[in-house]
């Protein structure tokens, strides 16, 4: 209890040091404050009422529709192409133009994320093979 | 889960949903986020050091490995953070909304949670690539969050301790789901390929092994002289004045041309570029130590060492090389990198490059140096 008493305390005060930090921001400057409050809330609202009721859907789908061996891989590749699309986004989606740094964010990014989405559902079919393979031979020791 | 509304904290029946697997998730991004912090704090401690820190000036890649650890385990946190929150997902429909004030504080301490986390890594991954579609100016934003982020981790690990030791206590099976499609072992083992698959995918940024494989690595593409350029002489608005032939590096009363500082010893060293953005890049250097510049001006090197550039009106336009770093024999006035003279966009006629530092304090264009009191 006393463990979790101090972790408490020493919770709520890089809390507040952190309050005090954000607070200074946004008194130097309303607008920025404005933002950095819209960025804060957007991950909890984006998340929870649009990421994971996708997640959610695509979950039924995937056991709905595909037969149990494959379930599992499919579901794996879907995550990682999301994942990998995510991290790509800032490199492919600008408002502004990047500055031009040679030798920064300057790579074919298009065609580095489709080779990695493609490397990913070759994996997602060996291993979907894979688990059919085991299915029959499983059958065939039984017959 | 069935599509049945409303929907309810029962209506989610994957494995995933298991605290034995949040606690596992949760342990590792918990793992990552301190990482990330600590090295951060170092980052902003080496930008604006108070009178109490000290940085030693070797080894020379110790920078570049925490920046390098502080990027990476952001990139590792990214599926890590996502998982966390789809295991616990349904406690968001949990009802009622709020059974105690204790519980309300409790949901909104997790609000704060999970937003600074969010803003953390999406600020954090939008920074890397140069990418700035928010309103605000990133360093103090992500710094004053990230403290708002550990104190919020620290409390929630207090709140949840007993279910934390009690969900570690207990093993994962690998039992078939009965639903779903994913066993417990199944999802955890998931995740953990998801975090190595980001990483794998960005990390080449400042692992070269990496270089090849990582395709979204915001480090990329051929660079002039082997070096990525941060800021060019066009962007800095030096393109005329550092190709000035009356340029001089002025110091104490006393002024160098750039003809007479290559007459004088030259030293050549492999240091490392670790930039604040997590790529890094090693390059052979060669020029001449700031510590014998500050002789041949008549001036003591036991002393900090303010660097000032031909840009104007730039954020990093002026840089403080502390005295640890001074004396480093190391720390290069460079005028020459991997072979061939200083390109303009490197920082012609000269720039600093001193070792264990952010590249954001690696001067270019140098004009003036000052002895700090």
């Amino acid at each position: 209890m006393i463990t979790r008493v101090l972790l408490g305390l020493a919770g709520l005060a890089g809390l507040a040091w952190g309050g005090v930090l954000v607070y200074e921001l946004v008194d130097r400057s309303f607008d920025e404050g404005i933002a950095i409050g819209t960025w804060f809330v957007a991950g909890p609202v984006v998340h929870d009422l649009l990421v994971a009721p996708v997640v959610a859907v695509v979950g039924v789908l995937v056991t709905r529709v595909l037969p149990a061996p494959f379930r599992a891989p499919v579901a794996v590749g879907a995550g990682l192409t999301a994942l990998l699309a995510l991290l790509a986004f800032p490199l492919l989606w600008r408002l502004d133009p990047a500055p031009v740094n040679p030798g920064l964010h300057d790579g074919d990014y298009p065609m580095a994320l489709a080779v990695m989405i493609a490397v990913v559902w070759l994996g997602v079919l060996v291993s979907c093979l894979l688990a059919r393979w085991r299915l029959s031979r499983r059958r065939e020791d039984l017959s | 889960m069935r599509f049945s509304f409303p929907v309810k904290e029962n209506s989610f029946r994957s494995a995933a949903h298991d605290e034995r697997v949040t606690a596992r998730i949760g342990m590792w991004l918990g793992i990552a986020f301190t990482v990330c912090f600590v090295t951060g704090l170092l980052s902003h401690a080496i930008q604006h050091p108070p009178s109490w820190f000290f940085w030693p000036s070797r080894p020379v890649w110790l920078y570049q490995v925490t920046q390098g650890l502080h990027v990476i385990a952001g990139v590792a946190s990214i599926p890590l953070l996502v998982a966390k929150l789809w295991s616990v997902y349904p406690k968001l429909f949990g009802r009622p909304v709020v059974r105690s004030a204790a519980h309300a504080l409790e949901r909104a301490s997790i609000l704060v949670l999970s937003g600074a986390a969010f803003f953390e890594l999406v600020t954090g991954l939008f920074n890397v690539a140069q990418n700035y579609p928010f309103q605000f100016f990133f360093p103090p934003a992500h710094y004053a969050v990230a403290w708002v982020l550990a104190g919020s981790i620290v409390v929630h690990v207090a709140v949840k301790l007993p279910v934390i030791r009690r969900a570690l206590g207990e093993k994962v099976d690998a039992e078939p789901p009965e639903r779903g499609t994913l066993s417990r072992r199944g999802f955890l083992r998931s995740t953990w390929l998801a975090s190595g698959v980001a990483v794998v995918a960005t990390a080449g940024a400042t692992v070269p092994l990496l270089r090849k494989v990582s395709g979204l690595s915001w480090r990329a593409g051929d660079d002039p002289q082997g070096l990525p350029v941060n800021r060019t002489a066009f962007a800095a608005g030096v393109h005329d004045s550092a190709r000035d032939p009356a340029w001089r590096l002025e110091i104490g009363g006393r002024s160098f041309t750039r003809a007479e500082l290559e007459a004088m010893p030259q030293i050549t060293a492999d240091l490392p570029i670790a930039c604040v953005e997590g790529w890094s890049e090693s390059a052979t250097w060669t020029g001449v130590p700031v510590a014998d510049v500050l002789r041949a001006a008549g001036l003591s090197i036991d002393t900090d060492v303010r660097v000032i550039s031909l840009e104007r009106n730039s954020l990093y336009a002026v840089s403080t090389l502390p005295a640890e770093h001074v004396a480093d024999p190391l720390t290069l006035l460079a005028l020459r990198v991997n072979g061939e003279t200083l390109n303009l966009d490197h920082g012609f006629p000269c720039r600093i490059i001193a070792p264990n530092r952010p590249g954001v304090l690696q001067t270019k264009w140098v004009h003036r140096l000052e002895v700090v009191k």
